[in-house]
């Protein structure tokens, strides 16, 4: 398949993390170029291919692996074996509160942001607006950012990440922010961004969100994709999957 | 023959360039795109916004309106179909190298599949020969996809069959059943560590596809042909599995539990063997 159509491609993606008892142990292990003792397998041979345009939800509890699936797609991290390929501006709506210039204004950390993300200084001019309206800050906008609330942030980064036309959306239960006012604009402007075709990857443990966004579902566990289908079957699966466990 | 240092960085250039230059075609406003992490990660393109200036510079591309660039007609010259195909199928067992060397090393079809297929079958007995289980596995599924897309439909189903066996042997737990042996872990630390085995859907997917040319014949054929250091499966599992798969009937937790009681038995056998 080109890769004009496949947003997210993962092929046989492993992640491996070193363990140590300390950094002593950790260094001189790297000095005498000696394996580590323990190994943490985040990642086990993962395959997985997302379509443009393409809404998934992506489940399994916590120590799963969907984390470290989320870092390598943004870039965070990179896989210790096999491909990661994305293809578009990615926007991910995980820990909202964070990467803001304290000293900056909330004005001038959408500047901040935005170019941090790659998009250009004419285009957030554009977005501006728009931006400073969903986050209803008021006369906050223009004072430093550690002056706000951490719904404040929140807020603000939503705002931002919603706003710049991602190619790709991530979102890790950050649709919890907020009032139930606020929430709900922000399930409205997910779903606008959704209609322009942007693909989609929810993070959630609730099946009822994940029904409302998503067509596709995938279930995690130790690291592995176990299960990978429509969002009712996947959303069955991973509900008896908690049942059971 | 294996290519020389210099002609290795030609091929590099000409990779990385058409895949670059197709990349492009798709996004022709050099100043709003958002160039993948991949292209520095796997083609070396460190600054992608001064290459692909270097490409209109070089005349692979050109300024169109609306600060768009729309590729020459020798910049669709660079885009060699095969590179593009290569770089799609995302094998981390061979090199774009291993592939132009077997290209040339191959009199009779030089097709992309023929060729993949050659290099695939060679890297799986070196894998082999390695003890590398997961590669194999993966080796046998990309295998079958090969096949599956060249219509051989048997052929296909038999490397999706082998991708099976090899996702439910419990190869992952060879370290641990050694280190059981060698009295390192306890019988209750190794049962404990147990987490299962993984059918990848993608597995699955393959088999429903073909099931209709399945036969008791190629199950047969399929379980114990080739050598796994650790089974958890036995071949009446395997058949009963496949079954499930075919009829809609798997059921994860049913057969997590299958494969859990045959590690506890697999444990109890070695602590026979110890005594």
């Amino acid at each position: 398949m080109s890769e004009k159509e496949i947003a997210i491609q993962l092929k046989n993606v492993s992640k491996k993390f070193a363990l140590f008892k300390s950094e002593n142990a950790r260094l001189k292990a790297m000095l005498l170029r000696k394996k580590p003792e323990k190994e943490k397998i985040a990642l086990n041979n993962v395959s997985l291919e997302i379509p443009r345009g393409e809404s998934v939800a992506l489940f399994g509890r916590n120590g799963a692996g969907k984390s470290t699936l989320l870092k390598m797609i943004t870039g965070v991290i990179y896989p210790t074996v096999g491909y990661v390929r994305v293809n578009g501006r990615v926007s991910a709506l995980l820990e909202l509160s964070a990467g803001f210039d304290p000293e900056l204004t909330g004005r001038e950390n959408i500047y901040f942001r935005g170019q941090i993300m790659g998009v250009s200084k004419a285009e957030i001019r554009e977005l501006e607006g728009e931006i400073i309206d969903f986050a209803e800050l008021g006369d906050y906008m223009d004072q430093p950012v550690r002056t706000y609330s951490s719904g404040m942030r929140a807020r603000l980064g939503f705002a931002i990440n919603a706003s710049i036309r991602p190619d790709i959306l991530i979102v890790d239960e950050a649709l919890s922010v907020g009032d139930k006012i606020f929430r709900k604009k922000c399930n409205a402007k997910v779903r606008e961004v959704l209609n322009n075709g942007t693909t989609f990857l929810f993070v959630t443990h609730s099946l009822a969100s994940a029904k409302s966004f998503c067509k596709r579902g995938v279930v995690m566990r130790h690291g592995q994709i176990v299960y990978d289908g429509d969002i009712d079957s996947a959303a069955d699966f991973y509900d008896r999957m908690r049942i059971e466990s | 023959m294996k290519q020389k240092f210099s002609e290795k960085r030609k091929i590099w250039r000409d990779y990385a360039r058409a895949i670059f230059l197709n990349y492009i075609s798709g996004h022709p406003k050099l100043n709003a795109t958002t160039y993948p992490a991949y292209f520095q990660q796997e083609l070396g393109i460190s600054d992608s916004h001064s290459y692909a200036k270097k490409m209109i510079r070089q005349g692979y591309l050109a300024w169109q309106e609306d600060d768009c660039v729309a590729l020459t007609e020798r910049g669709q010259a660079a885009i060699a179909e095969d590179y593009m195909r290569f770089f799609d199928f995302a094998s981390p067992y061979v090199t774009i190298y291993d592939f132009l060397d077997e290209r040339e090393r191959m009199e009779e079809d030089t097709s992309f599949e023929a060729t993949m297929l050659s290099l695939l079958l060679k890297q799986m007995k070196v894998r082999k020969a390695e003890g590398d289980d997961q590669s194999v596995k993966n080796i046998h599924f990309d295998i079958g996809a090969l096949y599956e897309g060249l219509g051989y439909q048997e052929d296909a189903l038999h490397h999706y069959l082998m991708t099976l066996y090899y996702d439910i042997s419990g190869m992952e737990y060879y370290d641990l059943l050694v280190a059981y042996v060698a009295k390192k872990v306890s019988r209750g630390e190794a049962q404990e560590s147990f987490d299962g085995v993984c059918v990848e859907p993608r597995v699955m997917e393959g088999l429903l596809r073909l099931k209709e040319v399945c036969t008791p014949a190629m199950l047969d054929k399929a379980f114990g042909s080739e050598t796994i250091r650790v089974n958890l499966c036995s071949r009446k599992d395997f058949n009963a599995l496949v079954e499930d798969i075919f009829n809609g009937a798997y059921e994860y937790d049913t057969w997590m539990d299958r494969f859990r009681a045959n590690f506890a038995a697999m444990l109890s056998y070695y602590a026979k063997k110890k005594r």
